[in-house]
């Protein structure tokens, strides 16, 4: 409103002092009677108040409507002199532009206050519960842990194999090194079948070794995943199926510095950087070295807790480099090439990633135990 | 760069082929991008021949008759000629019927042909020099030869008529040395195993201290002002020039390498500069004011310089250049001013030669947006020992074709600089890093043959370690042992180096399956189903469920059993996935679970159907992979909306089947017939095979009410079972051109008069054996059954679909309302010739 009227009296001045003649023009015009300032004000007062689109209305027809006084003054500039017109003109339509402001702005503070209405009738509960398109779901933690434990390896170079679960006895025991009346057959309490006598459920992964030596030859890299059978019964620890996990590596120059690379790796990636671990002898007919290996337990960084029964340590896997009496079966020259291989099971990764106490949880199919994941 | 081919050969000991050279050049230098070929292709016969007589042509002013001998033995020819400079004893170029050469009205090919011209007998055409694309200044009239050439020659030979090739090869930016004929000749002799048959660099290395510095040439002053620019610079002043053209061998040589001839002096400094590989630039000495001295400077800042090119640049003071004592004579490296240029009144010159430092020229270049022949070149780097060769093989030139004698002569160094451009790199180079790097062995003789090819020079060798100097020319790209590795594992060929497998890496095997699997079951979890995973034990003889596909694998008696089963529940391999899935359904029915989606993958086991127990090794059984698949619900799962959560229904399972499936071939759904089956545990009228690629890959169905009965679970069951190896496969994708013409739909309404007579598929079929030009969907768009079956005046079923057609995208048009109609029409026959009581509505 300042403004305006500063801007008023600016215009009024610089008619007066540029054109003295003009003012005394203007004194006796047919508008010199006409107080623009008062109009001015009054119509801003008028919008200032109004608060519905009816009055809005109302003042517009008043103010600014064909039969308005700044529209009749209008009118009446055509009796002036046309060297005044000009002038003259520009201060009514100043008026009156200044008046059409005040009705924009009065217009707009209505339809802003009407949406803002609308708007407030739209609110919604949004603590109502979500309606998601896609029913909830998720793999078995075995497909989990397989998987991570497939993609480390295929990042080493290890190429995914697979094999049958029905064997024969050549490729379960005989080429892994351990000939008939070999005591570590009776360990492992195989299946066998009614096709023959010497087709058996595989009690190992480790077969794929062989088949995969055997049908790609060396250099090799190879990983395998897959069902295993034992005759035994079941309890929270044990199932007469599970699953292995296994890799092989015959290249030339492998020795068992590479081996223990390769798991200290799997085994960072899998669980924490520098994981520690620790190898203890074991005996494998098919590996020469052989070994196991604990990892210092990730859950309680080696000071003991429930997970590995307060021994700080965790038993994860075997490992050894492969005999050569295994690579010479598989028609592989043992003083150029070696290897090693390591094998786990899946199911004590799975129960150790997610804290599982009973194996047989994994395979009842009860939605309350596989909605977990 | 465009290399002209048969000037390279004047380099290089090569008679074959521009093709054969170009493609052993690609594989072992540079890449040859284009072989050029310039001019029309000439054949023959042409041949010079005598005019022994000419006489006026009786029917024609312009022409005239000539007698021509082209050898003793042969009878004289007629020929009809109208040019009017020919003479009688003069020897001529002599196109005889059968050749090819150029029409010099449009430059296309003339075959010559005997016939009549104007009522006279004319067997061939006497040819001017445009008629055999030779560039001749007096080219009015017949080409005149020489008056000692022999009769009958083979003129395309002689005259070298063959069309031009000239070769575009790759510049690369750390191969300075390459950007000239000298250079492409090294590396092919390299590349081609042949001789070098120029070698300027070697012949004018000592020419110029010779010729120069230890003559009695008078000197004058010049020197180098401005710091890190320049290692040394020369200039040749010469008199007695004179400025005509040059001769056509020289401006035929520029011409195909892409420079257009101005002047002798010009022409020169261009040519050496592609022979040698070194710019160099020749000002009017009476223009300029050398005695005072010239010099090598920055400029100043927003100095005005007025090119060779008629432009004006305005210079910063960093860039560098050749002044006098009062004018800037030169954008050093980039291009010299109009004010000192070369005219037609030159008389005598001054001749530079430098060795710019490398990043000064290209800033030279780059702050004027001016790049040049020479700026190209200099930016590269080049050697200090060059630019005196450079100016030797000049002054050579000017002398034979413009008459100038040296006169005088000026040197300037930056002695820091010079320096170090002028250190030498020797290397030694031990061929067990070859085989190391490069996996395959390279003979020690070879390796030095090949160096030394490239112009390296071998100091010793000696227990397979080289002794090596590098080349002034290869200094900047050659400085570590493996830089020659590279060098002989070029030439050798990359191409003959036998591939070693990565260690390890030689049977990587494909993921393929494997991703494909994870991509799979990634897809049946967001369609809401659990995995579920089971044991691989049934008992024996009880299998309550088997896949119907896989025959009565019980009663075959191909069921796997175990002699030592751990218990009876435990004593047999599952046939089917569906049991345990309705195992886990009754479970979780029992824990209230209701609305159950359950899969698995797995595998179903029986006996080989062949079984040979001989080979102790052989497999003896199928393992067959399957997906299993399961949804059940009991009641409707409603949210507090009161909609349906999700739906479950033997729809919503075939959806997923079909999604699945998608992008892996043509699925089909069809009925099976349990009547004769003993797949009593499913419903009999619902229950259907899945067909990928007219292949059963699988089957769904609902289960058995007295079979849900009796396991306790929902009625409302459904189960499916496929195949997985059909699942795995690579998605085949072939992306169709966006079609932006209108799709007009069209829907129309069948009421049937049986409910029973209708068929969802038999529709379709129907539809889509009319393969109808324009349509590109049928949609099903709703379905009304009235069950009031009381009533069979009635109607029974109001049927809804919607056609799409659409024009091809690539006819780019709407279709018009006849076209659709006709097709709609046949739609309309179709349907009611082969349905019963069938009416329409809106078609």
């Amino acid at each position: 409103m300042e403004c305006a009227l500063l801007h008023w009296a600016l215009t009024m001045l610089e008619l007066a002092v540029q054109k003295t003649h003009l003012k005394i023009k203007i004194l006796k015009m047919p508008v010199n009677d006409f107080d623009l300032a008062d109009l001015i004000k009054k119509a801003e007062i008028s919008f200032e108040q109004v608060d519905n689109s009816n009055e809005l209305e109302q003042l517009r027809i008043k103010f600014l409507g064909d039969k308005s006084e700044i529209k009749q003054k209008q009118k009446e500039l055509s009796q002036v002199s046309a060297e005044d017109k000009p002038k003259l003109g520009k201060i009514i339509n100043t008026a009156k532009n200044e008046i059409d402001s005040f009705f924009k702005k009065a217009k707009h503070k209505i339809e802003a206050e009407l949406l803002n209405q609308k708007l407030n009738a739209e609110k919604i509960d949004i603590s109502l519960p979500g309606l998601s398109p896609f029913p909830k779901a998720n793999l078995h933690p075995l497909s989990l842990i397989t998987k991570d434990i497939i993609e480390i390896f295929k990042r080493l170079g290890f190429s995914l194999l697979d094999g049958p679960e029905i064997e024969t006895e050549y490729y379960n025991f005989t080429a892994l090194n351990t000939p008939e009346n070999h005591p570590a057959r009776d360990e492992q309490d195989t299946f066998y079948t009614n096709i023959a006598p010497h087709i058996l459920l595989r009690s190992q992964t480790s077969p794929v070794q062989i088949r995969a030596l055997e049908k790609y030859g060396i250099p090799l890299r190879i990983m395998s995943a897959g069902r295993v059978f034992r005759n035994e019964e079941t309890n929270a620890r044990k199932l007469p199926f599970f699953h292995q996990f296994e890799i092989l590596c015959v290249e030339k120059n492998i020795n068992f510095s590479h081996l223990k690379w390769t798991l200290q790796t799997f085994l960072n990636q899998l669980f924490v950087q520098n994981t520690s671990i620790r190898l203890r002898p074991d005996f494998f007919p098919f590996t020469e070295p052989s070994a196991e290996v604990d990892a210092q337990c990730p859950f309680c960084k080696g000071k003991g807790c429930s997970t590995c029964g307060n021994r700080g340590w965790l038993e994860l896997l075997g490992c050894g480099l492969v005999d050569p009496n295994v690579l010479e079966m598989a028609g592989i020259n043992s003083k150029e090439y070696s290897g090693f291989a390591a094998g786990l099971g899946l199911e004590r990764f799975a129960m150790l990633k997610y804290g599982l106490s009973d194996i047989r949880e994994l395979y009842a199919g009860d939605l309350r135990f596989l909605s977990q994941f | 760069m465009k290399i002209p081919f048969d000037w390279l050969c004047e380099f290089i000991d090569y008679q074959n082929s521009p093709e054969k050279l170009a493609a052993e050049f690609s594989l072992k230098c540079f890449e040859v991008e284009e072989i050029e070929y310039i001019g029309a292709k000439i054949t023959g016969p042409l041949v010079s021949g005598k005019i022994i007589e000419i006489n006026k042509h009786p029917n024609a002013d312009k022409l005239q008759i000539t007698k021509v001998l082209i050898n003793e033995a042969e009878p004289v020819r007629q020929i009809v000629c109208g040019a009017q400079n020919i003479k009688t004893g003069q020897i001529v170029p002599v196109a005889l019927p059968n050749a090819i050469v150029i029409n010099r009205s449009n430059g296309l090919s003339l075959e010559i042909k005997t016939g009549q011209i104007r009522g006279e007998n004319s067997e061939g055409m006497l040819c001017s020099a445009p008629e055999l694309g030779i560039e001749d200044l007096n080219s009015e009239g017949i080409y005149i030869l020489p008056e000692n050439t022999e009769l009958g020659l083979d003129l395309i030979a002689k005259l070298n008529l063959k069309a031009k090739a000239v070769l575009h090869i790759e510049s690369r930016s750390n191969r300075g040395d390459a950007l000239c004929l000298q250079g492409i000749a090294r590396e092919a002799s390299a590349a081609l195993s042949i001789n070098l048959k120029k070698d300027f660099y070697a012949d004018l290395a000592k020419s110029f201290e010779h010729k120069v510095l230890n003559s009695p040439l008078i000197t004058f002053p010049s020197e180098i002002n401005a710091d890190r620019a320049c290692a040394n610079i020369k200039f040749l002043h010469l008199k007695n020039i004179q400025i005509r053209q040059s001769p056509s061998w020289l401006t035929e040589k520029l011409k195909l390498a892409g420079i257009s001839s101005k002047n002798n002096i010009i022409d020169i400094v261009n040519f050496v500069m592609l022979e040698l590989g070194q710019p160099m630039h020749a000002y009017d000495a009476k223009l300029i004011d050398y005695k005072a001295g010239l010099q090598v400077k920055l400029a100043q800042e927003s100095e005005v310089f007025a090119g060779l090119d008629g432009q004006n640049y305005n210079l910063n003071d960093q860039n560098l250049i050749i002044a006098d004592a009062e004018n800037t004579l030169a954008l050093a490296g980039v291009m010299g001013g109009a004010n000192s240029a070369i005219n037609d009144n030159t008389t005598e010159i001054i001749l530079e030669s430098a060795c710019f430092e490398y990043w000064r020229i290209r800033q030279n270049s780059r702050s004027n947006g001016l790049i040049s022949e020479s700026s190209r070149r200099f930016e590269r780097g080049l050697h200090p020992n060059l630019n005196a060769m450079a100016l030797m093989r000049a002054a050579q030139l000017i002398e034979e074709l413009a008459n100038g004698k040296i006169i005088a002569y000026s040197v300037a160094e930056d002695p820091t600089l010079l320096k170090e451009n002028l250190l030498e790199t020797l290397l030694e180079l031990d061929l067990k890093d070859y085989k190391k790097y490069i996996g395959s062995e390279i003979l020690a003789e070879r390796a030095k043959q090949v160096l030394e090819k490239l112009g390296f020079i071998v100091l010793s060798l000696e227990n397979n370690i080289l002794k090596v100097k590098i080349p002034f020319y290869r200094l900047k790209d050659i400085s570590r042992p493996i830089d020659l590795i590279e060098e002989l594992a070029r030439i050798e060929g990359l191409n003959e180096i036998e591939p070693i497998p990565l260690p390890g890496a030689e049977k990587l095997l494909t993921f393929e399956p494997y991703n494909n699997l994870q991509i799979l079951k990634n897809e049946i979890v967001k369609a809401g189903f659990y995995e579920n995973i089971s044991s691989s034990f049934t008992e024996k003889g009880k299998a309550i469920f088997t896949n119907p596909l896989l025959a009565n694998l019980e009663a075959e008696n191909k069921q796997i059993e175990m002699k030592n089963p751990l218990s009876k529940e435990n004593s047999a391999l599952r046939l089917s996935l569906i049991p345990n899935l309705l195992k886990a359904l009754a479970l979780n029915n029992r824990r209230d679970k209701n609305f159950v989606r359950l899969f698995e993958i797995g595998k179903a086991y029986k006996k080989a159907d062949k079984l040979d127990l001989t080979n102790l090794k052989d497999q003896a059984a199928s393992e067959i992979d399957l997906l299993g698949l399961l949804v059940s619900a009991k009641g409707k799962d409603l949210n507090w909306q009161n909609k349906e959560n999700t739906q479950i229904d033997f729809y919503s399972l075939k959806g997923l089947i079909e999604s699945l499936c998608e992008g892996r071939g043509q699925i089909k759904f069809g009925e099976i017939d349990l009547t004769n089956k003993e797949q009593n545990y499913l419903h009999p009228c619902i229950c259907g095979y899945i067909e990928l690629n007219k292949r059963q890959i699988g089957f769904i169905a609902k289960i058995h009410p007295s079979l849900a009965n009796e396991l306790e679970i929902a009625e409302n069951t459904f189960v499916a079972e496929l195949f997985l190896e059909n699942l795995l496969k690579e998605k085949k994708i072939k992306i169709k051109a966006l079609n932006d013409n209108q799709i007009i739909h069209r829907d129309f309404t069948i009421d049937l008069a049986e409910e029973n007579d209708y068929q969802h598929g038999k529709v379709e079929n129907i539809i889509n054996k009319l393969k109808l030009k324009y349509m590109q969907n049928l949609h099903l768009l709703s379905l009304y059954k009235n069950n009031n079956s009381q009533n069979n005046s009635s109607q029974q079923a109001s049927i809804s679909y919607r056609l799409s057609f659409q024009a091809e995208a690539e006819t780019g048009q709407n279709l018009l309302s006849e076209e659709i109609n006709q097709q709609i029409d046949l739609v309309k026959n179709q349907l009611q010739g082969q349905l019963q009581g069938v009416s329409f509505r809106n078609i």
